[in-house]
Parts: C-alpha cells; sequence; structure tokens
C-alpha cells in the first residue's frame, strides 16, 4: 500500500512537471518531419517514417528515462524533500520500489504517445492497417522495455551519486548496451582475473541488441515470439537485478 | 521509562579522497528524556544538535552507541508511526499544494481514510494556514514553509515530536504562535524534543535543556534550576557614574542621564549609601537573574566579560 | 535603460549581418565540389555501431544522401560522381534489404555520363549483393540482367539473369521470354524493345517510366 502511495505521488509528480511534455511533443514532430524526408528521398516514405519513428522514441524516451530517474530520486535527496517521508513509517525499500513503480507509469504513458505519434505518421505515408503495423507497435513495446532498464539504472545511481553524475553513467550504460554483444565477445579474449572482470562487466551491462528491430520492422519482418517472451523476462529479470541494487544502496544510504 | 533513551551514541563521518580523514560530529553520550516533557536541545550551529535529530530519526547511522525511543530501538519503521518531525529548513513537493501535502503524508502515516480530510483541516487551521490550503507549495513563503512543516509533523497525533529549528524563518508573531502551539501540544500530553540557538524560546518552553558544543554534551539541566538568583542587584540612578561606585561595579550602562550599573548583592548596602551622600536621586533597584544565555555561554566557554557600554 | 537597450539590439543585429556575409565569404571561396566531396565516415561497420540499434535509420539517411548527390550533379550535367558508389555501398551494408537502393541506385551507376556514373561494373556489384541478400526480389534479377544486356552487352550473363528471376515465385511473367529472347536474339532492336516495355509495365515510378518511354521513342525512331 506504501509501495502504491508513494507510486501515485510519483507519477503525479512527473506528470507535472512540464518539461517531461517536451520530448514527447518533439518526437513526435520528429515523427511528423519523417514525413517530409520521404519525400526528398525516392521510395523509402514508410521506411523513413518507421525508423526516424522508432529512433526519436527511443533517444527522446532515454532522455525522459534519465531525467526522471535521476531527477524524482537524486532530486530528494539533494532537497531532502524525502526526510519527512522516511521520518514515516515506510522502510527504504519501499521508497525506492514506489518510486520506479511511478516512473514506470510515466516512461509508459510517454512511450505510448510517442508510438501514437508514429501510428498517425505512418497512417498517413501507407493509408489503411497492414499487419505489418503490429510488428511497429512490438518495436515500441521493445524500446519501452529499454527504458524501464535504463529508468532502473538511473535510479540506482542517483542513490549514491550526484545527480549529474547518475546521468552520465547512464547514458554511457544506455550506449554501452547496445554494444554488449560485442564486449561479451571481447571480453572471452581475456586471461585470468582480466577475463573474469571483463565477463563479469559485460554480463552486467544491460544487453540491448536483442531489443533493435527497427531494421527489420521497417521492412514488414516479423518478430518471433519467442524473442517477445525472451526480451519481456529479461528485461523484469535485469530491472530486478538493478532494483535491488539500488534497494541495498540506499539502505546504506546516509542522508547529509 | 524514558521516552527516549540515548546510550553513548556517537557519529564520526570519513571524508577526503580515500575516506581517510575523519570528523567527529558527535562524541559518545547518553541522555534521557521524559514523557510529557519538552526539551531543549542548544548549542550554535555546527555543535551537532541536527546530526543527532537524524539519528534518532534513522536517517543516518550512528558510529556506535545505540538509542530507544518509546522502548523500541532507532531505525525501527514501526516506531516511526508514533513519531513526528519537522527538519530544519524544510523542502516539499513544490507542485502539490499544502492538502495535497498532507493528504500524501497521512496515507504514508497509515491514517485511516475516513477523517483523514477532517484531520487535515484541523491542523491547517492550527498552524494558521486554512486559508492557503489549496495553493501550490512553491508559492509559499519561508514562514508558510515552516508552518506547513509543523503540520505535517503534528497530523497523525504522534506522541513524540522532534523539532529541528522549529522558529526559523518565522516573524515575531509567528514564534510566537509556535511557540503556543508547543505549550498546547505539552499540555496534550506529547513529549517534545526540539533544537535551537535561540535561547529565549527555549527558556520560556522547555522544562529542560541540553547543551551541545562541537560535538560534545556540555551539560543537562531543569531550566528551573539554571535560571536562579545572580546574587547581584541592579540599581538605576539619574545622574552621573560617580567615582566612588566604580570599584563596586560589575556592569554600568549609560544611556542620556540615566546610569543602570549592576553591583553583588553583599555590596547594595555600600552603593546606596554612596548614591544618598551624593544625593543622586534612586530610580530603581532590581535583584538580577541568571539568563539562560549565561549558563550556555559559560558551558562554551564563551562567557562575557564585565563591561561599560555607552549609548 | 531604453538607450542601452536600443544599442545592444543594434549590436546584435550587426553582430548577426557580419557572421552571415562572412559565411557566405568563405562559401564562395571554399568550392563547391570541394564541400561536396567530404564523406567523413567510410565505414559501414562503424556506422553500425554509432547507429546504436538505429542502422535503418542511417541507411535511409544515406540513401537519401544518395539520391540528393546524384541529382545535383545530374542536373549540372557533371561528368563523374565519385562519391556515389560509397554512398551506396555504406546505405546497402546497413540495410541489405533497402531493394529501393540497389534497383535506382543500379540505374544512377550504370549508365555512360552525364546520364549515369558510367561505372556498369559497380553496378553489378551492387546489384549481386542485394540478391544474395533478398533473393526473393525478382526486380533485383531483372536490374542485373538489363545492366549486363544493355552497358556490358554481355547477353549470356543477361540471359542467366534473367534466367533465374523467372524462377522466382511471383516473379514477371516477360522475365521468361527476356531470358529465350536475350539468349536467342541477343543485340537485336526487338530485343531491346521488350525490355523496354518490360521496365515500363513493372514500374511504378514515374522517372523510371519516362525514361523507358524516351527509349522506346528512340528505337521506334531507327
Amino acid at each position: 500500500m506504501t509501495v502504491l502511495t508513494i507510486a501515485r505521488s510519483t507519477f503525479r509528480e512527473a506528470v507535472r512537471d512540464r518539461v517531461l511534455y517536451s520530448p514527447a511533443v518533439f518526437a513526435v514532430l520528429m515523427t511528423g518531419a519523417a514525413v517530409l524526408v520521404g519525400q526528398v528521398s525516392i521510395g523509402i516514405e514508410r521506411l523513413v517514417v518507421i525508423n526516424l519513428g522508432l529512433a526519436a522514441t527511443t533517444f527522446f524516451g532515454v532522455i525522459v528515462a534519465i531525467l526522471v530517474g535521476i531527477g524524482l530520486v537524486a532530486k530528494e535527496i539533494q532537497k531532502r524533500t524525502l526526510y519527512t517521508v522516511l521520518s514515516r513509517p515506510v522502510a527504504r525499500w519501499q521508497f525506492v520500489a514506489g518510486k520506479f513503480v511511478g516512473l514506470a507509469g510515466t516512461l509508459a504513458i510517454n512511450g505510448g504517445l510517442m508510438g501514437l505519434g508514429l501510428l498517425a505518421a505512418l497512417r498517413y505515408v501507407s493509408p489503411g492497417f497492414s499487419g505489418a503495423d503490429v510488428w511497429v507497435l512490438v518495436a515500441v513495446y521493445f524500446i519501452l522495455l529499454q527504458l524501464l532498464m535504463v529508468c532502473a539504472l538511473a535510479l540506482l545511481f542517483s542513490t549514491f551519486s550526484s545527480p549529474l553524475l547518475a546521468g552520465v553513467f547512464s547514458f554511457a550504460l544506455f550506449v554501452l548496451g547496445n554494444f554488449a554483444g560485442e564486449l561479451r565477445e571481447a571480453a572471452q579474449g581475456g586471461v585470468g582475473w582480466t577475463h573474469h572482470l571483463a565477463v563479469g562487466a559485460a554480463y552486467l551491462m544491460p544487453n540491448f541488441s536483442a531489443f533493435s528491430v527497427a531494421a527489420g520492422v521497417a521492412h514488414g519482418e516479423s518478430i518471433a515470439s519467442l524473442l517477445i517472451w525472451h526480451n519481456s523476462i529479461y528485461a523484469v529479470t535485469y530491472t530486478g537485478l538493478v532494483l535491488c541494487a539500488a534497494i541495498l544502496a540506499f539502505e546504506w544510504r546516509e542522508l547529509q | 521509562m524514558p521516552i527516549i533513551e540515548i546510550l553513548g551514541l556517537e557519529k564520526t563521518y570519513t571524508t577526503g579522497l580515500f575516506r581517510r580523514q575523519r570528523k567527529h560530529a558527535l562524541h559518545a553520550f547518553s541522555l534521557e528524556v521524559y514523557a510529557g516533557e519538552v526539551f531543549g536541545f542548544l548549542g550554535p550551529n555546527g555543535a551537532g544538535k541536527s546530526t543527532t535529530i537524524k539519528l534518532l530519526m534513522g536517517l543516518a547511522f550512528p558510529s556506535s552507541g545505540s538509542a530507544r525511543i518509546l522502548g523500541m530501538r532507532i531505525g525501527d519503521p514501526q516506531v516511526r508511526s508514533q513519531l513526528g518531525f519537522l527538519p530544519e529548513q524544510p523542502y516539499f513537493y513544490d507542485h502539490l499544494t499544502a492538502r495535497e501535502l498532507l493528504e500524501y503524508y497521512a496515507q504514508l502515516s497509515g491514517m485511516e481514510a475516513k477523517g483523514r480530510a477532517r484531520r487535515i483541516c484541523e491542523v491547517l487551521q492550527r498552524v494558521g494556514l486554512d486559508g492557503a490550503a489549496e495553493t501550490a507549495l512553491r508559492k509559499f513563503s519561508k514562514g508558510m514553509l515552516q508552518r506547513v512543516g509543523l503540520a505535517q509533523a503534528i497530523l497523525h497525533n504522534p506522541r513524540v515530536l522532534f523539532l529541528d529549528e522549529p522558529m526559523s524563518g518565522l516573524d515575531p508573531l509567528g514564534r510566537r504562535e509556535i511557540r503556543l502551539l508547543i505549550e498546547e501540544l505539552k499540555a496534550e500530553g506529547k513529549t517534545v524534543f526540539f533544537s535551537t540557538h535561540i535561547l529565549a524560546d527555549a527558556e520560556a518552553l522547555c522544562d529542560r535543556v541540553a547543551v551541545l558544543h562541537a560535538g560534545r554534551l556540555r551539560g543537562v539541566g531543569a531550566v528551573c534550576d539554571l535560571i536562579g538568583d545572580a546574587g547581584r542587584v541592579e540599581l538605576v540612578w539619574r545622574g552621573r557614574n560617580l567615582v566612588a561606585m566604580r570599584p563596586l561595579l560589575q556592569e554600568t550602562h549609560i544611556s542620556g542621564e540615566l546610569v543602570r550599573g549592576v553591583v553583588l548583592q553583599a555590596a547594595q548596602e555600600q552603593a546606596l549609601e554612596i548614591l544618598r551622600c551624593a544625593s543622586v536621586p534612586l530610580v530603581s533597584l532590581t535583584p538580577v537573574r541568571t539568563s539562560l544565555e549565561e549558563y550556555y555561554l559559560r558551558q562554551t566557554k564563551l562567557e562575557a566579560q564585565p563591561q561599560e557600554v555607552r549609548a | 535603460m531604453r538607450r542601452r537597450r536600443v544599442g545592444v539590439g543594434l549590436l546584435l543585429a550587426a553582430c548577426l549581418a557580419s557572421s552571415v556575409a562572412l559565411v557566405r565569404r568563405t562559401d564562395e571561396q571554399q568550392s563547391a565540389t570541394a564541400r561536396d566531396e567530404m564523406l567523413y565516415l567510410h565505414s559501414p561497420a562503424l556506422l553500425r555501431r554509432l547507429s546504436l540499434g538505429h542502422e535503418g535509420l542511417v541507411a535511409d539517411l544515406y540513401w537519401t544522401r544518395a539520391v540528393q548527390y546524384f541529382g545535383v550533379r545530374h542536373h549540372a550535367r557533371a561528368r563523374t560522381f565519385p562519391l556515389l558508389e560509397p554512398l551506396l555501398e555504406i546505405a546497402t551494408a546497413l540495410d541489405p534489404k533497402l531493394t529501393v537502393a540497389y534497383q535506382f541506385g543500379a540505374n544512377f551507376l550504370s549508365p555512360p555520363p552525364p546520364d549515369g556514373a558510367g561505372q556498369p561494373e559497380k553496378a553489378i556489384q551492387l546489384v549481386e549483393f542485394g540478391i544474395r541478400h533478398n533473393p526473393e526480389e525478382w526486380r533485383l534479377y531483372y536490374n542485373l540482367g538489363f545492366i549486363n544486356y544493355l552497358e556490358m552487352k554481355d547477353y549470356a550473363r543477361a540471359s542467366e539473369a534473367f534466367g533465374r528471376g523467372a524462377k522466382v515465385p511471383g516473379a514477371h511473367p516477360f522475365l521468361r521470354v527476356l531470358a529465350a529472347q536475350t539468349a536467342e536474339h541477343a543485340g537485336e532492336v526487338e530485343t531491346a524493345r521488350l525490355l523496354w516495355e518490360t521496365t515500363l509495365e513493372s514500374n511504378t515510378d514515374p522517372l523510371v517510366r519516362e525514361n523507358a518511354r524516351k527509349h522506346l521513342r528512340e528505337l521506334q525512331e531507327r
């Protein structure tokens, strides 16, 4: 119950924070711009709408995920608003869990808005519903899963470092997560402790390579249901791992 | 049984690049606070008052020692349902209105939904914010934020209140209202533990005080025991400062044609005789009482020197 | 106060005007081709990594750049198109399923200047790459046969390409006809006419259709 109370308050704060609407609006505008780009090229209107729309949803979604992740936790620690929360019968793990649930709701709304904008632009360039549009929605779902993982990372970092550093670390892990496959391969080549450390780091990194389906979806390719299950379960387990780490870090955090 | 028991509580921070420098925020001390009393925790800035309160609220962790509140160890989330806390210079979620903020805190405190709205109205009225209940907190002045802080501290009717500098940011009228509120809370049987560096407030409100300086507990005592007859009297006469009086005077203050001098009680008769012989009219004769300020300065080893002040 | 604001406003306008003038002067001094010939990132592998999972978008951008590059130089009746092949290579390496890049790209590369880049061998390489990654696209076989026949005059390879394409499910029935025609009547006007008629019939792009009509008119006049 306490977790839900904190989640509701977090969601309300994020929604009232007007800066969070800007990326969503911008992403919708970008998708609209994709319609224009198709007119200066040949034969790629639908491709550009999907590729640009998904890229804009990812990029701006990551900005929002990091901003809310650090803003709503690191800001609370910095401004000491959470003193009066933790002085109540609220366990620290409830605070972290409640924050995350509220942020997840915010990201879902934001991602949903951007997905709707993408579908609207798609309707404009290719009227009529196509079966391939379903896979576009699945691609948006995959992006949302990535955003949840990035948000959890931002929350983890903000429990023990400054807002700026938390943002930098989160963004760095988002970028590295797209190279996770190559990092794992490179890690195999080491020897002794270096090898073990490298392998450990490579597996601790979020693995986003399996979530990148934009290119295939743009060409109308379907997504295997096994991949959908796999990515969903991976997102849940990875997010769970990061949240547990955040709870542990926060349990030991001295509030000054 | 004491309501608050502090047993050898100590706090050391490690700072520096490799966490090699140690800073003693609090040296080990023990203290007891009893049910229904208003306890003042005095000390200059940086003495360790806020650190002590944070340790008791579980916001920071002691390096050694322990404490119990209402018989339960600090850090137990369940004990916090009986506590109210007003932090120093509080911040709140400024996108919320006062009513929404209190509603949020009421839910977190586990208050029943039924009666919550009525209690919120009651508390807002009590702190003088019933007219600003629907205003967003970002528009609140510092004094209003302090009041809403008090409101959230008393909202769930706690048995023990921890107030860190409750008068901070308030004008004289606001301070008086908060003093009255604290007196009411005491009358309701609550225990109030508050930190301040405004000694007049502590003197007016507290049953007992403790003085903290540079992280060490310097003294504890009942206010009525600490403030007493100083063994001195103050004489006010019209005229000039007489040469014969000077050896007797501990303090002198001249304002226009009035001279105010403080002498030991033992020298009272001698001083009066000097004035009579000089035919100087006596305006008043008043016994001097030790103020809490003097006790505080003594405990923190910053006594004032005897002085002559001309206005 | 008001005079100061006006003064600052005038200074702002003056700075803006001078910076615009300086940029225009720099542009004039640097030749257009010097600007145009810069391809900062050559490696598809590097671009794939930089795209962070959105290589399709980067491919679209490079394809668009290729279209714009060809269009501008074609309009200027340029004789060389040095960046065309690298741009097409990057676009198709990043998105091997970008079939429009093979079809149109081959048509940009193969004709002699000023209609194209005059690089039919590069066009064939491009289309072969496309066929490897899109074996179900019959149009690519058609493109391959077309280039082999018209530009390379390699009628055997043209016939073979048409024959391979004819086996793809859903292929245009003319491919089988073209395979036979190019094998038996290579070099004849009738064969060329058949090729261009097939192009006209199987394409919806107005530019391609106009080009096909132009060639058919030329054949008619012979």
